[in-house]
């Protein structure tokens, strides 16, 4: 225990009367730790002093409004209707958000997202990920057209067909790399600032150099997710119950996730990762998953996900957003933008 | 009297009357009310210290009922409710952070600053004295202020705040031991010189 410890466990009365003899032994004879006791003491007198946070007012009448049509509905649902516990699983023992949570709108998506990483990959159907050392150097080359469906034949031949039938982690070609999202494994722990200096990353920097149109865009963010989600691409279009059904039919195939420096990521790893993600991605949002890095933040094991998002004004993907999430809750630790 | 008896169960036999199919449904419903007496100031303290705004923390705790209205069927009864719901405050608090951040109509303003932006002005913290201890929480790292906040102010237990920020119990507890550290230190700084500025913003402006 160290002193910050002994001290506070001291205030709080946890101490084991032989530690608490001999801490008021120490205290007696040393006025720099009566003053840091003291300093301690007053703090939490001043944070006691804040009180409970409370409701705003007519918190609860606008909760109750909200609830009513909510209960009733769940009140009148047949036991059947009911939602069902999840299987128990091992692997959702630990991290599972909230276990069936029933279909409240858009969580459906992430729910679905979150339950795939339980499902074993199908070997043989592990599409391989080709991850760059240099960045992006086939982009500028591609041929993205106006058109959405000529950019999507265009942007697939370049990144060679479906996940299915790619080839595991095929080696960089000469002619210009595969065009997929950099993933980083270097066991790097981070301060704050190196992970703003993440903004400045040159795969980020490349990509929205490109400036890529709305409708380019679109189709690369689809890919990239892809590359990195397995499943369909997220829908643009079409019902939501299309793309769900897509979704669940596809979701057993997850991509084996390679790092930049070859190595394929072990599968708790890929696993966060992919949760972390598909947080930071649900609603199959706009955002091009550019550079994922599995690094250390504060001590604590975290996934930096750097995106290639839209300019809210000119719709082109030239915004750079760096988002460090907790690998064990995904939640957000640190949030930068260009 | 239903609601009498009620204020005698354990959450978890509160929560187990809500999903019982064949009690009328006015039990039910008063059952789920008794659970959000219980919860609801707790939900919104945790969503507000989380969200740091007051109505992102109420729409957050309104989602959090609502998934707790609709997904009770699905808790495992070897939870604590208070733990259950509170890990399903925390995913809604995610969610939201990231969502609303991300959402191109309302820009972040200082995104940078997302997770441990200054607090809005609050009602209940206008004394100098208050707003000394919430400049020196705005010091600390958003973890600990967080942890720190939800034990020492929120009256979470270290398993609770745990299930809150996604962390062990003894993990909690010694961040919260480092956080009063840190607290008093700025605190006792601040006290010699009232003027001295908090850390300065970071420079994002780096970027070439």
């Amino acid at each position: 225990m160290d002193e910050i410890e002994r001290l506070t466990s001291y205030l709080d009365g946890e101490l084991e009367a032989g530690e608490r003899r001999a801490l008021e032994a120490e205290l007696a004879g040393d006025q720099a730790l009566r003053e840091r006791l003291a300093a301690l003491r007053g703090a939490d007198q001043a944070l006691g002093a804040l009180g409970a946070t409370e409701l705003p007012s007519g918190a609860r009448r606008r909760l109750d409004a909200r609830l009513a049509g909510v209960l009733e509905e769940v009140l009148s649902t047949t036991p059947e209707g009911l939602a069902a516990p999840p299987p128990p699983t091992a692997a959702t023992a630990d991290d599972a958000p909230a276990p069936s949570m029933g279909t409240d709108g858009g969580d459906d998506e992430l729910s679905l997202r979150r339950r795939r990483r339980v499902r074993p990959a199908v070997t043989g159907v592990a599409a391989g990920l080709v991850l760059l050392a240099g960045g992006l150097v086939g982009l500028g080359q591609l041929d993205l057209g106006a058109d959405d469906a000529r950019t999507a034949e265009s942007v697939d031949a370049m990144m060679s067909a479906d996940d299915a039938e790619l080839a595991p982690a095929e080696p960089p070609g000469a002619d210009g790399e595969a065009l997929a999202p950099v993933v980083i494994d270097d066991g790097r722990s981070t301060s704050t600032a190196e992970l703003e200096a993440l903004l400045a990353s040159p795969e980020l920097e490349a990509l929205a150099d490109q400036a890529l149109s709305a409708g380019d865009g679109e189709v690369v963010a689809a890919r990239f997710q892809q590359l990195l989600l397995g499943g369909v691409p997220p829908m643009t279009s079409g019902s939501v119950a299309d793309a769900e059904e897509a979704e669940e039919a596809d979701r057993s195939v997850e991509p084996t996730i390679v790092t930049r420096d070859g190595r394929t990521l072990d599968s708790d790893d890929a696993g966060d990762l992919r949760r972390c993600l598909a947080t930071l991605l649900k609603d199959g949002e706009q955002a091009i998953p550019t550079r994922v890095e599995l690094l250390e933040f504060d001590g604590t094991p975290a996934v930096s996900v750097g995106l290639v998002t839209p300019d809210p004004q000119s719709g082109a993907f030239t915004r750079i957003e760096v988002w460090t999430l907790e690998q064990a809750t995904c939640q957000v630790l640190r949030f930068d933008q260009v | 009297m239903t609601t009498l008896s009620l204020d005698a169960l354990s959450d978890e036999q509160v929560l187990a009357r809500y999903i019982d199919t064949g009690a009328p449904a006015g039990d039910r419903e008063a059952a789920f009310h008794t659970l959000v007496d219980r919860y609801h100031r707790r939900v919104f303290a945790i969503c507000f210290e989380v969200l740091r705004s007051r109505s992102d923390a109420e729409d957050a705790t309104q989602e959090t009922f609502v998934k707790l209205a609709r997904g009770a069927a699905g808790f495992r009864g070897d939870a604590k409710l208070s733990t259950w719901l509170y890990r399903v405050a925390r995913n809604v608090c995610t969610d939201h952070i990231r969502h609303d951040a991300r959402r191109p109509a309302t820009p972040v303003a200082d995104p940078g600053l997302l997770d441990d932006a200054p607090s809005e002005p609050d009602s209940s913290a206008g004394t100098a004295e208050h707003l000394a201890v919430a400049t020196a929480l705005d010091t600390l790292d958003p973890l600990s202020r967080r942890a720190l906040v939800l034990v020492a102010v929120e009256g979470l237990t270290y398993a609770e705040a745990g299930e809150v920020l996604g962390l062990p119990d003894g993990t909690v507890k010694s961040r919260v031991s480092r956080a009063r550290g840190r607290l008093a230190t700025a605190l006792a700084e601040r006290s010699r010189s009232p003027r001295s500025d908090a850390t300065p913003p970071p420079d994002r402006t780096s970027h070439p």
